[in-house]
């Protein structure tokens, strides 16, 4: 229960910090993708199907702060967090040189990714609504944008160890907790 | 789809994507407005007080970062002091011609609205929605379709969304906004348009209408409850639309909207 309420409480301040102190500090549109990143984070470190909660949890209350369609950004944090779960299983083995590096990669993958699923739903959500016209003329290139993943690394450079230090001190609380349902 | 491929993984996925379409689809009827009012009532305090924070610390490293230009900007403050007191006399002069002008093309003046100022506490993080979040609601008589303006009567907006003790405002550059505006000097009506948060556009304007560069643009009081008179900027460039049929004008927004901290919902 204790490490559920952080979590929550995490994703919560991620959310606030995303939409209410970062947009004082960058220009337009190279605001970090805070909630992102800790889904990204989380998905790397435990894979996908042990996140899945709180994937969708960050994914809902960000859709409701940004008054965004409810289950948007949910569905992209889903897609980027199995695609993340899957390459980080795959590739996050080599030595510790290598593994900075791909990680850095798979943040700016799972970026990218983000951007360009949410443009692509928001589109086919606008067309279905008859809001606006269809438009598939998607590039990578596109979403590629350089500021967003140079700020997106920056801020994952900064909270990876603070969050590294949370988890191990979650994984410790669970495991003396099952010690103890074990004893009892 | 061969059974191996189908792991519980590749299951939770699916399940998840199809409870997300479905949440999409249930979102036309408003179906989590209720839910949404409930965060914003919880996010609320934490929103203000990082929003405000946040504001004045980037203030702070803005002011600091300009302290080397003061020197140069102080030289062209006394020149431009000495040029505006010679135009503060020029002005005495023109300000009841303005009064008349003003009452004749039943524009209302400024002092006449019921505003009520508001802190910005959120923004759009993308620039793509290009909206705000205000820290007043219903509870302060705030709804839905009201402008919003800055000090000087300059449109930055309108009301969408309004919850308890909060606001969602649609800026101008939004895709969605659609105002009737008129050419101050030479008369010629149109729309402004947004264009997905890069700036605004007046559209539909005549072929047989003037429009020039600098021309000021302001509301002209047409269709919705906007009232006629309030500032939106300055045309930038002229030019005619892809089938010919109109011409739009680029209109230079008279303020950033991205730095906005304190707005004024007008309420009549």
């Amino acid at each position: 229960m204790f490490p559920r309420t952080i979590i929550f409480l995490i994703i919560f301040l991620a959310v606030i910090f995303q939409v209410s102190f970062f947009p004082n500090f960058f220009g337009e549109k190279t605001i970090p993708d805070a909630v992102l990143l800790i889904v990204m984070f989380w998905s790397a470190r435990k894979g996908f199907e042990m996140t899945l909660f709180r994937t969708v949890a960050a994914g809902f209350m960000l859709d409701l702060a940004i008054f965004g369609v409810p289950g948007m950004n949910m569905l992209s944090f889903a897609l980027v967090a199995f695609g993340i779960g899957f390459l980080s299983k795959r590739f996050l083995v080599s030595d510790r040189a290598w593994r900075f590096f791909i990680i850095l990669c798979i943040i700016s993958a799972g970026t990218i990714a983000n951007m360009a699923f949410l443009d692509i739903f928001s589109r086919v959500y606008g067309w279905a609504n008859a809001d606006e016209a269809p438009f598939f003329q998607v590039t990578l290139a596109s979403y590629a944008r350089p500021w967003v993943i140079l700020s997106n690394l920056i801020l994952f450079a900064l909270i990876y160890y603070p969050m590294m230090r949370l988890e191990k001190s979650f994984d410790f609380y669970e495991a003396r907790m099952s010690n103890q349902r074990k004893l009892f | 789809m061969p059974r191996k491929y189908l792991t519980s993984k590749l299951i939770k996925l699916i399940i998840v994507v199809g409870i997300c379409f479905l949440l999409i689809f249930l979102n036309p009827k408003g179906f989590f407005n209720p839910v949404r009012g409930f965060f914003l009532r919880v996010a609320y305090p934490f929103q203000k007080v990082f929003y405000l924070s946040s504001h004045k610390v980037s203030s702070t490293f803005t002011f600091l970062s300009s302290i080397s230009d003061l020197k140069k900007e102080n030289n062209d403050l006394i020149k431009e002091n000495n040029h505006l007191a010679g135009m503060v006399a020029l002005l005495s002069s023109e300000k009841k011609e303005n009064e008349s002008l003003r009452e004749q093309l039943n524009l209302v003046p400024r002092d006449k609205f019921d505003l009520e100022s508001a802190f910005v506490i959120g923004q759009d993080m993308h620039g793509l929605g290009s909206w705000l979040l205000i820290d007043k609601g219903r509870s302060s008589g705030i709804d839905v379709d009201m402008p919003v303006i800055v000090f000087d009567g300059i449109l930055v907006g309108k009301v969408v969304e309004v919850y308890g003790n909060t606001a969602k405002i649609n800026l101008l550059t939004d895709s969605s906004s659609s105002i009737n505006v008129l050419d101050l000097e030479t008369g010629s009506k149109g729309i402004i348009k947004g264009e997905y948060g890069l700036g605004i556009v007046m559209d539909m304007v005549s072929q047989s209408d003037v429009i020039n560069t600098g021309d000021t643009v302001v509301t002209s009081g047409l269709g919705s409850n906007m009232p006629k008179g309030f500032l939106l900027g300055k045309i930038q460039e002229v030019r005619a639309t892809q089938d010919k049929l109109f011409q739009q004008a680029l209109v230079m927004p008279r303020v950033k909207y991205s730095k906005l901290d304190v707005v004024f919902v007008v309420k009549n």
